[in-house]
C-alpha cells in the first residue's frame, strides 16, 4: 500500500473514547442529568438552542433528544430583535426544559413536585421576557 | 571622569511589524459562525515513559529503547525495543531471552513507534514522559526537517515512520533547560464534512510531552541529571552505573536501561506530586517550561488578565519611551586587580523587594495604566531629594515615573560598544544634545553620584488604575498560612515572608542532621526564590524573538516624536505578561538601592570595589584600623533597615557569609574574619580570607568566562599542591579547576607578580580545551552540512547530538601541515572546524577529532589548550570604564560619553547559546539602527572630523577605505553599526591624539 494513503481506521475503543472527551472537551464528562459516563453515549445540548446561545452542557443521547423535542415548543424568534432580553428568556426555557426533565428521573422521585413547579415558573417567565422582547423590538428606532 | 569621548550610545527601542494585521471587528452584526473546538488542555490516564540508549561514536545512534506504558499508576505493559541495523544477532538472541525470562515486550523501534508512542501517545491522548525527550525523540526519527510552522521556527521537524498520514513530532529548543515539544498537525482533515459544513474547526492533537528535565528545573529551582534528580526526590529506585556504553549488550546493561525507565517514572511521580502542592489547576504540567511559567501559573490562578490584554490601546509611542529607559542590572568592578579588605552585601531578594517598597501589585492587578504629565513636581522632587528621603518607604513609592534629561555629565547608564568589546552598559558620564529617558530613581541616583541633578526637560507619571475584577484569592506553595487576596495583599512581600521561614526551617532540618528534609526544603525556598523573582522581573520584561528568512519591516519607536520604519529579520513579540514599564522600573529602582549604598559608603569615608545587580563589595581604604572599618560598614548597611517591607526582622541589606569565620569548614555566624577580594571585571572576581600562613582560602568565585569549557580534571586528580577548598565547591560556585585558577591568582597578587600567574603545578591544562554542546538549532547542526553531505542517515550528526567542539592554534597546525602529520587541504575552508563525539573524558575524546568541514581526522597536538585559552583571563579589560586596560590596576574611574548619535536596538540575550559556541553572529543582535533624524546628525560630525583631522587620517585609522569615507561623508550610503563603531573609535583616537579642546557638533 502507498505510504502517502492512509487505510481506513476506525481506531480501537480507547482511541474512540479518547475522540468522544476531545469531542465533549472533558477528560471526566458527565450527563447533567441521570449521571451517564460513557463519553460514547454523551452529546452537547445548547439549553437555549442553536440560534441564541454557543454554550453547551453535557447531557446523555436519550436526554438530548428529549430536551430538543421540549425546544420545538419555544416561541420562535422574534423577528429583528436583537435584545438580549430574548436570549435570556431562551436560557430560561433551556433551565426550565432540563428541570422538566430531570424530573422524570427515578432518583428525583422527591423532588420531582419542586422541580417541576420551578420549571413551570421558569417557563412562565420565559413567555413574559419573550413579550417584552417583541415590545422593545415593535417600538420606533429612538422610542422609551 | 575622563575627557568627553564621542560615541554612538544604543538605546532599547520598540518595534512593531509594520504588516501586523490588526483585527478588524466585524460590524456586519452576525456573530462568528466559525467555532473553533479546542483541543484537551489535559492528557488521559496513559503515560508512556520511555529512555533511548545509544552509540558512542559521532553519529549516537539508536540501540535499544526502554519503555513503560502505565494508566495512572497501574503498569500495562513494559519493554525492550531495539533498532535492527544496530543490534547484532548474538545481541538479538540476549535481547530475546532477557525479555522472555522477565516477560517483557520486545519490539522493534518501528513497531515501538506505531503501537506505543502513536497508540498511547497520540490517539489515547496519553503523556510521553522523558528525561532529555529531544534527544530521546530524536534517536527515533528516520529523517529530521528544519520546521517552519509559526510557533516552531527554527526547530526540527522529526519525522518518526515512513507513513505520511501520521504528523512529524516538531521540537525547539529553548535554552539549555527547556524545548517546545508538540506532534505537527495531522496532514489530514480533522473534521468530517458534516462538521465542516456546520463550520467547526477542531484544533490539531499536540500531544503532551512532558521533559523531566525542564519540569525539575522549573519546580525545584536548579538543574538536575536523572542520578541526582532521583536522589532529591528519594525514589525507591536509583540510577545505577551503566558500565560502559557502546559496548556489546549485556545483561547488566539492560538492567541498568530498564532501571532507568523506572527511576523515571518514580521522579514523574515524586514531581507530579511536588507540583500538585502549588495547587496551580490551571496550568497541567507539560506546560511548565520554566520558574516564569510558574509565575505566570500562579498569576492566572489568580485570574489576573495581563496588561497588554487589559489595556491593548496604549500609546506605541508611550511604550517606545518606555523601553528606552530600560537597563539591566548593574555589574561593575571600582578596583580592579589589586587585593582589597571588603565586606560582601547584599540585598535580601532585591526585585521583589523594591517591588513591594514601590507597590507594584497594584500595577500588576490594575485594570490599566494612566499617565500625566508630572514635569514640575519631577524637579521640585528631584532638587530636594536626599539621602534622608531615599530611607522614607514613602518616597518609593514615587517613583514610577520616567524622566527626559538633557544629560550634562549626569552619571547614568550608558549602553555603547567600549573599546572593541561587544555592547555593554556601564553606568558613565553622559552628555548629549538630545534628550535621554530615564527612570527617576536613575535620576536620583545620578545627583547622588555627581551631586548636581540632572536637567529635567519633561516626566511622566504612571499610576495604576482601579484593580481589575473578579481576583480570586491563591494559597502559595498549598499552605494555608499563605493565603493572598490579591485586592489586600502584596503577593511579594507574602512569598518573601514564607521563603524566609522556609529557609528557617532548612537550617533547622540541617542542624538536627535530618538532611533529606533539609535538601527538600532547600529546593523548595530556592523555588520560592525563583518564584518571586520570575514574577517580580522575568516576566515582565519578556520579548519572544522570531526569526524570518527574510527582512520584515516594523515601525521603530524610540526618543523621537515620531517612529521610523526599518527591516529586521528577528521581529520581538512581547511575552503574555509583558509590562515594561513594571520591568523599567523595578532595574532602576535596584540601581538606586546600589547607588545608595555608594554614597553611603563615601559619605562614611569607605569605598567599594564591585557591584553586581543586587550585591556590593564594600572597601576598607589604605590604612583604616579594621575595626573602624567594620564599625563605618555597618553603618551602611544598617542605613537599610529601615526599609525593610517585610514583617520579619532580618536586614535588607545584609552581610553576606563569606564574611564571617570558617571553624573546621563550618560557618561561625557573628565572627568576622578579614575576607578579600581581587575583581579582574565585571562578574569575574573571586572573595578569599588568608590562613595564618599567608594562604589563600576562598570563601566564592565566579567563573564566568571560564564556564563553557568542561572541566580539564575533576577534584579526585586535581593537583596536591594546591590546597582543597576549605569549603564544598558547591557553595564557592566553582568547579575545582576554576578554584585552583583562581588560588593561583591570587598567589601572583601576594607575591607580588600579579600579570605573571603559575599555572605550572596544573599539567591537565595542556590537555586540548573541550566546550560541549548539543546540536539543538538549525544553525548548530549546520555546522556538520558538509560532514554529512552523502553519508546515509544513520551514520549522520543528527540534531540534539551531543558533541565536543576545540580549537586550533594556527602555528600548530601550519607546523604539523610542514611536517606532513595533516593534509593541507583542511585549509581549504579556512581554519579547520574541529568537533568530536561526546565523551565524559574529555582525553579520550580528543583521539576522535576531526574537522567538520571536510571529515579529516585532527591530531590533538594542534588544538588550543587550556592553558592557551585562559593564557590572559587574569588581565581582561573592563572596557566600559577608564584604567580598565590588560595591565591596569587599581581604581577604575567613570567614562564621559558624549552621545554623538542614538541607535535603537532589541532584545540583548537573543539567541546567546547559538552566539556562546559560534561567536557572535551579526544577525543575533537586534538592531533597528537610527532615527532619521539622528543620522542627518551624525553625517555631520563625521563630516567635521574628517575636515578637522583630514580624510586621509581618518580612513587610516577607521581601516575604511578613502572611496567609502567619501561616500559615507557624502551621505550616499548607509553605514553599518560595525563600520559606525570603527570610526567613533577613530575619532576617539585623533581627539587624545591632537588634544583637542573642540568637540565636533556640540555647539
Amino acid at each position: 500500500m502507498s505510504k502517502n494513503r492512509r487505510p481506513p481506521d476506525y481506531g480501537d475503543r480507547e482511541s474512540r473514547f479518547r475522540k468522544a472527551y476531545e469531542r465533549l472537551g472533558t477528560n471526566t464528562p458527565r450527563c447533567l442529568i441521570c449521571g451517564q459516563t460513557n463519553p460514547l453515549r454523551l452529546e452537547l445540548h445548547h439549553p437555549a438552542g442553536k440560534d441564541f446561545d454557543d454554550e453547551t452542557v453535557i447531557i446523555c443521547s436519550n436526554h438530548h433528544d428529549d430536551a430538543s423535542d421540549w425546544q420545538h415548543d419555544h416561541p420562535p424568534k422574534v423577528e429583528g430583535c436583537n435584545s438580549i432580553i430574548e436570549v435570556l428568556a431562551h436560557w430560561v426555557f433551556g433551565l426550565g426544559d432540563l428541570l422538566k426533565i430531570a424530573a422524570e428521573e427515578p432518583s428525583a422521585s422527591e423532588l420531582k413536585e419542586l422541580l417541576t413547579y420551578v420549571a413551570s415558573k421558569l417557563h412562565m417567565l420565559g413567555h413574559i421576557l419573550i413579550e417584552i422582547a417583541r415590545n422593545i423590538s415593535s417600538k420606533p428606532e429612538g422610542a422609551i | 571622569m575622563s575627557n568627553k569621548i564621542p560615541m554612538i550610545v544604543a538605546v532599547r527601542g520598540y518595534a512593531v511589524p509594520i504588516d501586523q494585521k490588526k483585527k478588524v471587528k466585524d460590524t456586519s452584526g452576525k456573530p462568528d459562525s466559525r467555532k473553533n473546538r479546542k483541543a484537551l488542555k489535559c492528557p488521559s490516564d496513559y503515560v508512556v515513559v520511555l529512555d533511548t540508549e545509544t552509540g558512542t561514536d559521532h553519529a549516537q545512534h539508536l540501540r535499544i529503547v526502554t519503555h513503560q506504558v502505565r494508566k495512572g499508576i497501574e503498569l500495562i505493559e513494559k519493554g525492550i525495543s531495539y533498532e535492527p541495523g544496530n543490534v547484532k544477532p548474538g545481541e538479538l538472541a540476549l535481547l530475546k531471552s532477557y525479555c522472555k525470562q522477565r516477560s517483557l515486550i520486545l519490539r522493534t523501534k518501528e513497531e515501538f513507534i506505531r503501537d506505543v508512542v502513536y497508540r498511547y501517545g497520540y490517539k489515547y491522548g496519553g503523556q510521553i514522559v522523558g528525561f532529555n525527550l529531544p534527544f530521546d525523540l530524536s534517536r527515533l526519527a528516520i529523517s529530521i526537517f528544519t520546521s517552519h510552522g509559526k510557533d516552531m521556527r527554527g526547530g526540527f521537524s522529526l519525522e518518526l515512520l515512513p507513513e505520511k498520514w501520521l504528523p512529524n513530532i516538531l521540537i525547539k529548543h529553548l535554552n539549555s533547560r527547556a524545548a517546545f515539544i508538540r506532534f505537527a498537525a495531522a496532514p489530514k482533515v480533522v473534521d468530517g464534512r458534516g462538521m465542516r459544513k456546520k463550520q467547526f474547526k477542531t484544533d490539531a492533537k499536540t500531544g503532551y510531552f512532558l521533559d523531566l528535565r525542564t519540569f525539575s528545573a522549573a519546580l525545584l529551582g536548579r538543574a538536575f541529571n536523572l542520578a541526582s534528580l532521583a536522589t532529591l526526590l528519594q525514589t525507591e529506585h536509583r540510577k545505577m552505573d551503566a558500565g560502559e556504553h557502546g559496548e556489546v549488550l549485556k545483561t547488566h546493561y539492560l538492567d541498568y536501561a530498564m532501571n532507568d525507565t523506572q527511576v523515571t517514572w518514580e521522579c514523574h511521580v515524586a514531581l507530579l506530586a511536588r507540583y500538585a502542592e502549588h495547587g496551580l489547576t490551571g496550568t497541567p504540567p507539560h506546560r511548565i517550561y520554566s520558574e516564569a511559567s510558574l509565575g505566570k501559573a500562579y498569576l492566572n490562578e489568580m485570574a489576573i488578565t495581563p496588561w497588554i490584554k487589559s489595556q491593548p490601546d496604549f500609546p506605541a509611542e508611550l511604550l517606545g519611551t518606555v523601553m528606552n529607559t530600560y537597563y539591566g542590572g548593574r555589574a561593575e568592578i571600582r578596583i580592579r586587580r589589586r587585593m582589597t579588605r571588603v565586606l560582601y552585601s547584599d540585598y535580601r531578594s532585591m526585585y521583589p523587594s523594591v517591588c513591594t517598597l514601590m507597590g507594584l501589585w497594584r500595577y500588576v492587578i490594575a485594570s490599566g495604566i494612566d499617565h500625566e504629565d508630572w514635569t514640575a513636581e519631577t524637579r521640585e522632587l528631584l532638587d530636594q531629594v536626599t539621602l534622608a528621603d531615599l530611607q522614607q518607604p514613602e518616597c518609593w513609592k514615587m517613583l514610577a515615573v520616567l524622566v527626559q534629561v538633557a544629560p550634562d555629565a549626569d552619571i547614568f547608564p550608558v549602553r555603547a560598544v567600549y573599546g572593541e568589546a561587544a555592547r555593554t552598559i556601564g553606568l558613565n558620564g553622559l552628555s548629549s544634545d538630545q534628550g535621554h529617558w530615564y527612570t527617576l530613581a536613575d535620576c536620583i541616583a545620578s545627583k547622588l553620584h555627581s551631586g548636581k541633578p540632572p536637567v529635567i526637560l519633561k516626566a511622566v507619571r504612571f499610576t495604576a488604575k482601579e484593580p481589575q475584577k473578579g481576583l480570586k484569592p491563591f494559597i502559595i506553595g498549598g499552605d494555608g498560612a499563605y493565603r493572598i487576596d490579591p485586592y489586600k495583599d502584596d503577593f511579594y512581600r507574602r512569598v518573601i515572608e514564607l521563603r524566609g521561614q522556609i529557609q528557617q526551617a532548612a537550617k533547622q532540618a540541617r542542624k538536627e542532621g535530618r538532611t533529606e528534609e533539609a535538601n527538600r526544603l532547600d529546593s523548595y525556598q530556592q523555588m520560592l526564590k525563583l518564584l518571586a523573582n520570575s514574577t517580580s522581573y522575568g516576566i515582565f520584561a519578556e520579548m519572544n524573538v522570531q526569526s524570518h528568512d527574510r527582512p520584515k519591516g516594523v515601525r521603530c519607536y524610540g526618543m523621537e516624536e515620531t517612529a521610523f520604519e526599518t527591516g529586521t529579520r528577528s521581529i520581538e513579540e512581547p511575552g503574555t505578561h509583558f509590562h515594561p514599564l513594571l520591568a523599567t522600573l523595578i532595574t532602576g529602582a535596584a540601581r538606586l538601592m546600589l547607588a545608595t549604598a555608594e554614597k553611603l559608603a563615601q559619605d562614611n569615608g569607605i569605598g567599594w570595589a564591585l557591584c553586581d545587580t543586587d550585591s556590593l563589595a564594600l572597601a576598607r581604604p589604605d590604612g583604616m584600623a579594621d575595626d573602624d572599618f567594620l564599625a563605618r560598614s555597618a553603618r551602611v548597611t544598617q542605613w537599610f533597615d529601615a526599609l525593610n517591607p517585610y514583617s520579619d526582622n532580618k536586614p535588607l541589606f545584609k552581610i553576606e557569609d563569606q564574611n564571617y569565620r570558617l571553624d573546621g569548614g563550618k560557618l561561625v555566624l557573628g565572627e568576622h574574619e578579614p575576607l578579600y577580594v581581587i575583581a579582574i571585571s565585571a562578574k569575574r572576581y573571586v572573595l578569599f580570607n588568608l590562613d595564618s600562613e599567608n594562604r589563600p582560602i576562598i570563601r566564592k568565585a565566579l567563573a564566568h568566562g571560564l564556564g563553557h569549557w568542561l572541566p580539564p580534571y575533576g577534584q579526585d586528580d586535581a593537583p596536591t599542591s594546591i590546597p582543597a577548598p576549605a569549603i564544598p565547591l558547591s557553595d564557592i560556585g566553582a568547579d575545582r579547576w576554576h578554584h585552583d585558577l583562581w588560588y593561583q591568582i591570587i598567589v601572583a597578587e601576594i607575591e607580588g607578580h600579579p600579570d605573571q600567574v603559575d599555572l605550572s603545578m596544573l599539567p591537565a591544562l595542556d590537555r586540548p580545551a573541550a566546550s560541549r554542546y548539543s546540536a539543538s538549532t538549525s544553525a548548530l547542526l549546520r555546522w556538520f552540512e558538509k560532514f554529512n553531505e552523502g553519508r546515509p542517515y544513520s551514520e549522520q550528526v543528527k540534531a540534539f547530538n551531543f558533541m565536543l567542539s576545540y580549537q586550533v592554534s594556527p602555528t600548530a597546525l601550519y607546523a604539523a601541515i610542514a611536517d606532513g602529520e595533516v593534509d593541507g587541504n583542511v585549509l581549504d575552508n579556512g581554519l579547520p572546524s574541529v568537533a568530536a563525539p561526546y565523551d565524559s573524558n574529555p582525553v579520550c575524546a580528543v583521539s576522535k577529532c576531526f574537522d567538520r568541514h571536510t571529515g579529516q581526522s585532527i591530531p590533538p597536538s594542534v588544538l588550543v589548550t587550556y592553558r592557551e585559552a585562559i593564557a590572559d583571563y587574569h588581565l581582561h579589560s573592563e572596557s566600559k570604564f577608564e584604567n580598565g586596560d590588560l595591565f591596569d590596576r587599581g581604581p577604575t574611574t567613570r567614562r564621559h560619553v558624549y552621545a554623538v548619535n542614538i541607535e535603537y536596538i532589541g532584545k540583548e540575550a537573543n539567541r546567546w547559546e547559538e552566539q556562546f559556541f559560534l561567536g557572535e553572529a551579526a544577525d543575533a543582535q537586534i538592531e533597528y539602527g537610527g532615527h532619521p533624524e539622528g543620522k542627518v546628525k551624525f553625517f555631520g560630525f563625521i563630516s567635521k572630523a574628517a575636515k578637522t583631522f583630514g580624510m586621509s587620517e581618518l580612513a587610516r585609522l577607521s581601516r575604511l577605505s578613502r572611496q567609502q569615507l567619501t561616500t559615507l561623508v557624502g551621505e550616499k550610503a548607509q553605514p553599518r553599526s560595525q563600520t559606525v563603531a570603527r570610526l567613533v573609535c577613530a575619532i576617539m583616537e585623533l581627539e587624545i591624539l591632537h588634544g583637542t579642546k573642540k568637540r565636533n557638533g556640540r555647539k
